[in-house]
């Protein structure tokens, strides 16, 4: 299965890859994590940490890069499109097939950067939390 | 020259009663020689059959020869001499055998029936020798294989006109970098990832001729002055050059065997380095490095073409 990110805005349906040939398709510097929403404190006493945990955010940080010139207008749709609060359909291509919905992590903002004058590629760097409640997990393959 | 790959000797007799043995095979009567490009055009290979007896009168021995690893399609003939050496009365022999035969898309031949023949008017029980030799497989085409060799020095043009003498020959390197897309977890090449990364494709050699005009080709942008006694100069550093400092299509044409020519072509290019050197008694040498360089973006760079003879 190939890497992707697809989503649905006001135009219409999209979807973002680079269009390399797998692996080159993957996402890159996948790191996932989890964020406990609420209140803590230390109990001066006994240094324990109490936390009321409102909710629990599943998120990953990636990268996903060598994006050709011709992706631009896609990867700031992608964008305007999390910043509006839009989900969008993320596709790992890992050993497990693994697809997540998404929508942009809060306090985040996706970044568009030109990476590689060379080849004239770019990279679009997000932090996603995902819909459900269940970490967002990829494993490639070495 | 032909590398003939393999080839076998079938001994065989048109009754039971008689066998011919090769001394250099088995039982079988079957003889597999190894024959090399020095037993084509010219090369020889001295074989020794013998025919050992009853035979009886009226019948004959035969041998037909088959080929393998030959050049598919090409043209050859096959010759050889046999010598009878005593054994039987009444014998005749055919002693020179020339024959053409063709090889098959498969590589493989066969020339019927132009090996040993004897004959005898009658009963005989005696041992019969025959030499077989002189035997030759004679290329008469352009085998395939040699189709596409290139051969000698070859011959600078710029714009079609030769530069003059050359020494040496040249060297053609499109110097080809060659990368893999990197991916996370990648611990080795893969296969579909690679992409041309870089060409800086360029023509090496030392050439004799020297006029203005090649000073000038040489320092491309340069400028000259004087009429009989010619000064030429570089070009101002720091200056772009333009286009039209560029030499037009550069080729080195190196000729084929087969009458055609292997050509490596620059559309466009400039001389990037070159150098003098003199010596003691002998021609004074300038060495070139002639790069080429894209007409526009996306342009090509530069060909390799194979011209029919």
């Amino acid at each position: 299965m190939a890497t992707s990110i697809a989503f649905t805005d006001g135009t219409g349906a999209a979807t973002l890859t680079n269009g390399l040939t797998a692996p080159a398709d993957r996402f890159g510097n996948w790191t996932p994590d989890i964020a406990l929403i609420g209140p803590s404190a230390v109990a001066t006493g006994t240094g324990v940490t109490s936390m009321w945990a409102f909710r629990t955010d599943y998120v990953v940080s990636f990268e996903l890069d060598k994006l050709p010139a011709s992706t631009q207008a896609v990867a700031l749709r992608l964008k305007a499109h999390l910043l509006g609060g839009g989900t969008c359909t993320v596709t790992t291509g890992d050993t497990s097939d693994n697809t997540y919905t998404c929508r942009l992590r809060p306090g985040t903002v996706p970044d568009l950067t030109f990476s590689d004058r060379k080849r004239l590629r770019y990279t679009l760097a997000l932090e996603l939390k995902n819909t459900s409640a269940a970490p967002l997990l990829c494993e490639y393959s070495l | 020259m032909t590398t003939v790959a393999s080839d076998t000797f079938e001994s065989y007799a048109n009754t039971a009663a008689m066998t011919a043995v090769w001394q250099t095979t088995d039982d079988a009567g079957i003889m597999t020689v190894s024959l090399d490009g020095a037993h084509v055009s010219g090369g020889t290979k001295a074989l020794k059959a013998v025919f050992s007896g009853p035979i009886l009168g009226g019948q004959t021995a035969q041998v037909s020869r088959s080929f393998t690893g030959l050049t598919p399609g090409g043209a050859y003939t096959f010759r050889r001499r046999a010598y009878y050496i005593g054994g039987w009365s009444g014998v005749t022999l055919n002693t020179l055998v020339t024959e053409d035969f063709s090889v098959t898309a498969d590589g493989s031949g066969t020339v019927a029936d132009v090996g040993v023949s004897l004959a005898h008017g009658g009963d005989v029980t005696a041992d019969a020798t025959v030499w077989l030799d002189d035997i030759e497989i004679i290329s008469e085409a352009p085998p395939g294989n040699t189709l596409y060799v290139a051969y000698d020095a070859g011959v600078l043009t710029i714009g079609g006109t030769a530069w003059g003498l050359t020494r040496g020959g040249f060297a053609y390197d499109p110097q080809r970098t060659v990368e893999q897309w990197p991916y996370d977890g990648n611990l080795y090449p893969v296969v579909a990832l690679d992409a041309v990364a870089a060409l800086q494709p360029i023509l090496k050699g030392d050439v004799l001729t020297f006029s203005p005009t090649h000073a000038l080709y040489a320092e491309p942008g340069g400028s000259q002055s004087g009429a009989v006694d010619i000064s030429t100069t570089h070009v101002a550093p720091g200056t772009t050059l333009s286009e039209g400092d560029y030499l037009t299509n550069v080729a080195w044409t190196v000729p084929r065997f087969d009458g055609g020519y292997i050509r490596y072509r620059f559309p466009s290019a400039l001389v990037t380095r070159y150098s003098a050197k003199s010596q003691d008694n002998d021609e004074h040498l300038v060495s070139l490095e002639i790069a080429a360089r894209a007409a526009t973006v996306g342009a090509v760079l530069y060909y390799v073409d194979h011209l029919a003879p």
